[in-house]
């Protein structure tokens, strides 16, 4: 298999099955809004995260963005915890996240040679196009989202079932709440940061159609879905030399038109 | 031994007094049936006897322990159902799941966790609804559902809100005989937070008849006098029979 396609292979069965699992979090705990924001958030912490290290040699845009996501999360728990409905504590983090965006992007472009550049494939990167070193670290910690995933995926279920009885049987809703929408937002942190945010949301969040259609909370065929669409997108754009991230937007609508024409 | 001890119980939310001055003790077993108009504090109290509202002023004691701070000893010895209005119903988990949810989320080991699952659902004649999923279901049988997943954890006392409003006449009958027998023969304490509660009398309960403040507190018969219903009720109350069919139809 040529090196290229064989990157790319590797990025999107990682990305589609991080956001295939999540998706189901997202689905089952009602928090379709944290994760649409979530794209906001990520957009402006790797933003922040480029801006920063261009100001400050040698700070690591990675892990600097995932702090700033994880505050954001934080602050949208807490917000939450305080007494005010989700949809105002994400809306709250969005608008302050969309505005750093805006200054982090002007930073960019102003002090780096290729910030333009570093802007766009933020929000649109090839699969391909990532090092062999950098897959090295990022496979791993696919698998370890998942399993992360796994782990709570019982708990997040529970939790949304019955949430007053949840709380009786173990005894708080907060550091759930917490574990969730933090790993809501570090699993499409992580999709994002391989595919570009703007693929990363039909990765994470088209999914969660398929788990409203399944009559049970298993995850095969969401992340069957995600991942044979991702795949199919991936050849399809690698062979006939087309955007992976305008492909897939096409090839995921079509599954989920079916779906709503049976509706 | 004590099984539950409220002493000068009060609850506030943002200044408002939802509960005040309940006071009572009761040695285990017990059966308790707690009845008043809307908005009497009924499932405050019983929210806070299961540990999920912090008392304001006075105190709870369930067999010796403060239900808020020792709710994860407390746990494996109390049954909790919660009105079915504050269920899910999106979430499309099967009767089996719902039913085993506390013994997979206390990681309960003792036992077998399928005999203990059956045992709860025969309990309540819900054995051939097993693999239907919940949302599917009546009213009443997701009752039993949730009477169901309070019961499998072998619990000492069962805190039940409402727990058979949705259930036919003949259910009802069925299901307080089960609850009963475990009362009396099992020694489980079981409290009962009740619009209707003229299945409950020939078991002669414990009444605590709120209005935000106890009313009255004792055996059925001393409790559920004219003068007391007057004053939880108000209004005219001729005959007892309305109360006892519910306080929409009193």
């Amino acid at each position: 298999m040529d090196d290229l396609l064989a990157r790319g292979v590797i990025a999107v069965a990682v990305s589609s099955l991080v956001g295939g699992l999540v998706s189901g979090v997202i689905k089952y705990t009602s928090t379709h809004f944290l994760a649409a924001g979530s794209m906001h958030m990520i957009l402006s912490a790797l933003m922040l995260g480029y801006a920063l290290s261009s100001l400050v040699s040698g700070t690591p845009p990675l892990f600097i963005a995932l702090a700033i996501v994880a505050l954001f999360t934080i602050s949208i728990a807490l917000g939450v915890e305080r007494g005010y409905d989700q949809s105002t504590a994400i809306s709250a983090s969005v608008f302050v996240s969309v505005s750093l965006t805006a200054l982090a992007s002007y930073i960019l472009i102003l002090r780096e040679p290729f910030g333009l550049s570093i802007v766009y494939s933020t929000l649109i990167r090839s699969p391909f196009l990532i090092a062999v070193d950098e897959l090295l670290l990022l496979a791993p910690i696919g698998i370890a989202l998942s399993l992360s995933i796994g782990f709570v995926w019982m708990y997040a279920v529970y939790m949304s079932f019955d949430p007053e009885y949840f709380r009786f049987v173990r005894g708080s809703l907060t550091p759930y709440r917490v574990a969730v929408y933090l790993l809501i937002s570090l699993s499409s942190m992580y999709v994002s940061y391989i595919l570009g945010v703007v693929p990363a949301t039909v990765v994470v969040l088209a999914p969660t159609l398929i788990y409203s259609r399944v009559s049970s909370v298993s995850p095969l065929y969401p992340v069957l879905y995600i991942f044979l669409v991702s795949m199919a997108s991936l050849f399809i754009s690698y062979y006939l030399s087309i955007p992976y991230g305008g492909v897939l937007g096409i090839m995921s609508i079509a599954p989920l038109a079916s779906l709503w024409v049976r509706r | 031994m004590s099984g539950l001890e409220l002493d000068s119980v009060e609850v506030r939310f943002d200044g408002y007094e939802a509960l005040s001055g309940v006071s009572l003790r009761l040695r285990d077993p017990f059966f308790l049936v707690v009845m008043g108009p809307n908005g009497a504090g009924k499932t405050t109290l019983l929210k806070s006897i299961a540990g999920l509202i912090r008392v304001s002023g006075g105190s709870i004691r369930v067999f010796g322990l403060d239900p808020f701070s020792h709710r994860s000893s407390l746990r494996l010895i109390v049954g909790y159902m919660p009105q079915i209005s504050e269920i899910n119903t999106d979430i499309p988990l099967k009767v089996i799941d719902v039913v085993a949810s506390p013994l997979r989320l206390i990681r309960d080991r003792r036992g077998d966790l399928a005999e203990r699952v059956y045992w709860a659902v025969r309990v309540v004649e819900l054995d051939e609804y097993l693999d239907k999923p919940f949302s599917s279901l009546s009213g009443g049988l997701r009752q039993r559902a949730l009477l169901a997943r309070a019961l499998v954890t072998g619990s000492r006392l069962l805190l039940l809100d409402e727990p058979l409003s949705m259930m036919d006449h003949a259910l009802r009958v069925r299901v307080l005989d089960t609850l009963f027998k475990l009362y009396r023969e099992g020694g489980v304490s079981i409290v009962i937070v009740s619009h209707d509660i003229s299945h409950c009398l020939r078991f002669d309960p414990y009444i605590l008849l709120l209005k935000r403040r106890p009313i009255a507190f004792g055996r059925s018969m001393e409790v559920l006098s004219l003068s007391n219903l007057s004053k939880a009720y108000g209004g005219f109350v001729s005959d007892r029979e309305f109360v006892f069919l519910g306080e929409e139809h009193g």
